[in-house]
């Protein structure tokens, strides 16, 4: 059976649809078959076109319309001798070639559009929600010259060293203590030595600390007058005895405290500093920083 | 010819089938990279929130975690509602740090928008100690970023032993100011926008 132009094809073009079974094509088609059903122009006519109508004929008499309305009508391609029966009864026509393409054009675009939007979103979501922020970061560390608590005593001093190895034990001063803390140190006990003697009066040894080995200072006085030897004595004693933990040092101490009794100087040896002024006349001790 | 055909049609629809398998992997790998790039983007923008919270305030360090490090290192700290008040005497010298809280943010009322740190009665022998504790709040809000905290310590270093001076580091202004009277030096930080 001859070809008739303007009737579908299969899609590999080697059959055409007679309207009632598919025959091979003893003519090769002009073009590629799929395209004609797809180029052409919709038909004049209210029946062109129309997905109720159930007739597969055209009913306009152009070759364009009967085109048309073929593809719209033709049952699904099966290739003679597979064993099916030629016209499908669900009236499905094959998708010409350009369309599939179209298709999968649409398709591919609509999901290089989908997938990042989605993705997006997608990924977005997650990322806030699983995202914890660091909302309370460790505090930095420190420098190794930060000023801690622990330099707030006098390094290696403790009570008993000072009132009694050497005020109550060796000078036969007595002690006693404050029941409140020092507002101006921070200090949590205090304690006042005086002679046993006379000098009690002229001349006495504050010390102030939170415990037994947490001296924070220590502070002789002496009204005896500038350039008395027992002023210079005592302050002789107390830097000897607050630096008897070494024993240079205690002897630079010694010196320079003898040195300066009677006038104001301030200096710092092995953590400890001592300052020293005429009026009041008095010798302390703080730790350095 | 029943042969040709079926191959002609086979060919056809495994042409299809791998189409939608060509188009199904490159639309999983798109989701995928997007995905992936919106994570990232939102992870950095998390980040970023409380990195800068705000504008305000020193990143991502709660004021209380400052207050608690330096009670660990002795300093005795009170709560002043507005501010926490930390401070160590050590012999006649004080260290004394105020520490603002970002009050005007509501997200961040307990993070730092401004550090006093004051050292009264500072000596000879308190130079080492006194940059050290500058320095420590100074580099706050830059603890991360070990350039700038050099940048900002050699400042420090520079204008403890000079006068009034005033400088400005990544939104931060330092300001030093040595007080005669008080016998004092303070260094105050907070953020500036210019």
């Amino acid at each position: 059976m001859t070809a008739q132009p303007g009737w579908p094809y299969s899609p590999d073009g080697r059959f055409w649809w007679d309207g009632t079974a598919w025959q091979p094509v003893q003519t090769p088609p002009p073009g590629p078959p799929a395209q004609q059903g797809l180029t052409m122009p919709p038909p004049p006519g209210p029946a062109t076109g129309h997905p109720s109508m159930a007739s597969p004929w055209p009913q306009a008499p152009g070759p364009q319309a009967a085109q048309l309305y073929a593809v719209q009508q033709t049952p699904p391609y099966v290739p003679p001798g597979a064993g099916a029966p030629s016209p499908a009864p669900s009236g499905v026509a094959p998708r010409p070639r350009r369309s599939g393409t179209a298709v999968f054009v649409l398709v591919t675009v609509g999901t290089l559009i989908a997938a990042p939007a989605l993705g997006g979103v997608v990924g977005g979501a997650v990322g806030l929600a699983t995202t914890e922020p660091v909302t309370d970061a460790p505090a930095p560390s420190f420098p190794a010259r930060f000023p801690t608590g622990k330099q707030r005593y006098l390094p290696k001093v403790t009570l008993n060293m000072v009132a009694v190895n050497w005020l109550q034990a060796a000078n036969s001063w007595r002690c006693a203590r404050f029941p409140a803390p020092d507002p101006l140190s921070g200090a949590k006990m205090g304690m006042i030595c005086r002679p046993g003697d006379a000098a009690r009066l002229s001349m006495s040894v504050q010390i102030w600390y939170d415990g037994p080995d947490k001296v924070l200072s220590v502070k002789a006085r002496c009204d005896l007058g500038v350039r008395t030897k027992a002023c210079t004595n005592l302050f002789s004693m107390m830097a000897d005895s607050l630096l008897s933990p070494d024993r240079t040092l205690r002897k630079q101490a010694e010196a320079w405290a003898g040195k300066n009794a009677d006038k104001a100087a301030v200096t710092a040896i092995g953590g400890v500093r001592l300052e020293t002024s005429p009026r009041p006349h008095a010798m302390e001790a703080v730790p350095a920083i | 010819m029943p042969y040709s055909v079926f191959v002609t049609v086979e060919s056809t629809q495994s042409g299809r089938r791998s189409r939608r398998i060509a188009v199904g992997t490159i639309g999983l790998v798109v989701f995928l990279l997007a995905g992936l790039g919106a994570y990232a983007v939102a992870y950095n923008d998390r980040k970023q929130d409380t990195k800068y919270c705000g504008h305000d305030c020193v990143p991502g360090l709660k004021i209380t975690t400052v207050v608690e490090a330096l009670k660990g290192q002795g300093h005795t700290c009170a709560d002043e509602r507005r501010s926490w008040s930390c401070e160590l005497k050590v012999g006649k010298v004080r260290f004394e740090a105020d520490l603002f809280r970002a009050g005007n943010v509501v997200d961040f009322y307990d993070y730092i928008s401004k550090v006093e740190a004051r050292i009264i009665n500072p000596d000879s022998t308190t130079a080492a100690a006194g940059l050290d504790y500058m320095s420590w709040f100074a580099a706050l809000p830059h603890r991360d970023d070990p350039p700038t905290v050099k940048k900002v310590g050699g400042w420090l270093a520079e204008q403890v032993g000079a006068g009034e001076d005033v400088t400005y580091v990544l939104g931060w202004e330092y300001r030093l100011r040595r007080n005669e009277k008080t016998r004092s030096i303070e260094l105050t930080m907070k953020r500036r926008y210019w």
